[in-house]
């Protein structure tokens, strides 16, 4: 099964996660640089666009280019 | 919206302390400042707005010196900026609030009559801004964390231009827990939450404060609080938060 897409939280968040394995759900809190990958499928797009979330991936590259070390930063 | 009446008052707070039990009239006012633009030819008289905005509010109501009731708010207040939250139109989430920040108690005048309860009055003149808003979260008591989201309150759009966020907290119980964190959230999806701002940790009562954010308000609204420390079976909150897009 593919990875799910990471994201890294800009600003607090609280939200109802993406149902996984059949387990039951809660209202979930994610703070400041938490990385996150249970987002509702449908916030993605209006989080992203309002800089509310950034794709994980795309800040550790911007990380490289600014000579920080690589690997996931947690 | 629609029509209201004296037995939709949801509350009038001064500084987080609720004076509505006392009170017979509330009035508040709006003004453009206008300059009068008159010239030789003119037929009508002209006026051009300034500008500049204006707000007062007066109130008359019962007299009543014991601790805490409205000689106590009123006549420590003379000449002191203070946080107004206005309830016009019920109790409930959505429903319209007046917020003012600022406005200074310019009058406070004790009336005493022959065969009449003593009166007090106030008036206040702005010294800052007036803003008109929902209520997100009522004036209710909470004992434990939680939040709004399940019902939260739907502007019908987003809007571009900012809030002033506005809370009043009457009373506060904290056994053992050291504060309150109470922040006001938004969402274009009603499904997942952002912190939109949030107050200062809540220590004592009664206090009222007014944030301003900036920005993209989105649509949805809603209120999320936490006791911090270790909070007792006792630990309670009564607070109410209001927001006004600008």
């Amino acid at each position: 099964m593919a990875a799910k897409p990471r994201y890294r939280v800009l600003r607090s968040l609280m939200y109802t996660p993406a149902k996984m394995d059949g387990r039951p759900v809660h209202i979930r809190r994610a703070a400041i640089g938490e990385i996150v990958a249970d987002l509702p499928a449908s916030s993605i797009v209006w989080l992203t666009q309002q800089e509310i979330i950034e794709p994980a991936a795309a800040t550790r590259r911007s990380r490289n280019e600014e000579g920080e070390p690589d690997g996931d930063p947690r | 919206m629609g029509t209201h009446g004296s037995a939709d008052v949801a509350y009038v707070l001064i500084n987080g302390q609720d004076v509505r039990g006392y009170l017979t009239t509330i009035t508040d006012t709006r003004e453009a400042r206008l300059e009068e633009t008159t010239v030789l030819g003119d037929v009508y008289e002209q006026n051009a707005a300034t500008g500049l905005m204006k707000f007062e509010m007066s109130q008359e109501g019962f007299f009543d010196d014991a601790t805490g009731a409205i000689h106590d708010v009123l006549s420590a207040r003379l000449g002191s900026p203070s946080i107004i939250m206005l309830g016009y139109a019920g109790n409930v989430a959505a429903a319209p609030f007046v917020g003012a920040a600022g406005p200074l108690v310019e009058s406070y005048e004790r009336v005493v009559k022959v065969g009449e309860l003593h009166k007090a009055k106030a008036e206040y003149h702005a010294s800052g801004a007036a803003d008109e808003g929902a209520i997100v979260h009522a004036l209710v008591a909470r004992t434990a964390d939680g939040d709004t989201t399940a019902a939260s309150v739907d502007g019908g759009a987003s809007s571009a231009d900012g809030a002033a966020l506005y809370l009043s907290v009457t009373a506060l119980t904290l056994d053992g827990a050291t504060g309150v964190a109470i922040e006001v959230m938004d969402s274009a999806d009603n499904t997942t939450f952002v912190n939109l701002g949030s107050f200062t940790a809540v220590t004592a009562a009664a206090v009222a404060e007014r944030v301003v954010v900036a920005g993209t308000v989105n649509r949805y609204l809603a209120v999320a609080w936490d006791f911090t420390g270790t909070p007792g079976a006792g630990a309670s909150i009564t607070f109410t938060v209001g927001v006004a897009r600008l």
